[in-house]
């Protein structure tokens, strides 16, 4: 019964109920990157009881990152980050069973890593991986919700191909020809991977999600906009 | 002068101006920004290159790629 305690504030919204935790608990969700966006996706993903989360993240922990990703400590510096967010959801939701994938994402692997998932989550953080993950989940029917942020920017969509939506290629069928450091507050990851959060449950309790629209936040002026979006006929992954 | 329609607004510039020029007379960067041209995206290396026209149409995007 620690079960019905734990998610009590959930099932209590009409919208989840028991049913809605039953498919929470239930559903198995591939997140690619654990870095800004990837530490509240995966987080608040744990914490509403999904039944089984995929890490993928190659990368170590390092000090810069600590400002935004809150899954890591100090002490966990020069750790493999997927193997650390494990650790930190053991302890947040020891139901929630994590599988950890060190790998770089590649062409050659991302068939493999996206199997038996139901949703992927896009927090990867440049264009080449987020290309990547976009096509496969494309290829593969699985629905996908990418998150970006930039500065005091985020964006956020939601992918669903077996609905023929737009894909992130449609918001964006070209890379920038250089892709600079940029500066970045945690508080604007912690927006946009939240709202990532949020659209993936929404997603599983089949409620209205961001589908052909891109929200768009500005920290600076305070503001989230929607702007419409429609499938490119040329577009290299859906058109 | 023309005349070209920028995110839903209508700016003036200069006859023969690139796009590039145009972002920037407005503030914004090209090498930061995917740009859609009356409605046909454009190669970031294109944006240098494009004549803007009279009546064009122009939707800007920044790239916003990080996580």
């Amino acid at each position: 019964m620690d079960s019905f305690e734990r998610y009590s504030r959930q099932f209590m919204l009409k919208q989840t109920g028991i049913e809605g935790q039953e498919k929470i608990g239930q559903a198995k969700i591939l997140v690619c990157g654990a870095g800004g966006l990837g530490s509240p996706v995966i987080a608040y993903l744990a914490a509403a009881g999904i039944g089984s989360i995929g890490i993928c993240d190659f990368d170590t922990v390092n000090l810069s990152n600590l400002n935004r990703q809150f899954l890591y400590g100090y002490k966990d510096i020069g750790s493999k980050k997927a193997a650390t967010a494990k650790d930190f959801i053991k302890n947040l939701n020891p139901e929630t069973k994590i599988t950890v994938f060190e790998e770089k994402l590649t062409a050659g692997n991302i068939d493999s890593v996206m199997k038996g998932y139901e949703i992927a989550i896009d927090a990867a953080d440049n264009f080449d991986t987020r290309f990547l993950i976009n096509a496969a989940a494309y290829r593969n029917g699985i629905p996908l919700i990418s998150g970006a942020v930039c500065e005091f920017e985020g964006i956020l969509t939601a992918v669903v191909p077996k609905e023929s939506t737009a894909c992130f290629q449609c918001v964006y069928p070209f890379k920038p020809a250089d892709e600079k450091t940029f500066g970045i507050f945690g508080a604007v990851c912690g927006v946009i991977g939240s709202l990532q959060a949020l659209e993936t449950l929404k997603l599983i309790l089949n409620l209205e999600t961001l589908k052909n629209k891109l929200l768009i936040y500005d920290g600076l002026q305070n503001s989230f906009r929607i702007k419409e979006l429609a499938k490119r006929k040329n577009c290299a992954v859906c058109g | 002068m023309i005349t070209v329609k920028l995110n839903g607004k209508e700016k003036q510039a200069k006859e023969a101006i690139t796009v590039a020029a145009f972002l920037m007379e407005n503030g914004i960067d090209p090498y930061q920004t995917a740009a859609e041209l009356n409605f046909e995206a454009l190669n970031p290396q294109e944006l240098p290159k494009t004549i803007l026209k009279d009546g064009d149409i122009l939707e800007v995007l920044r790239f916003v790629g990080g996580g």
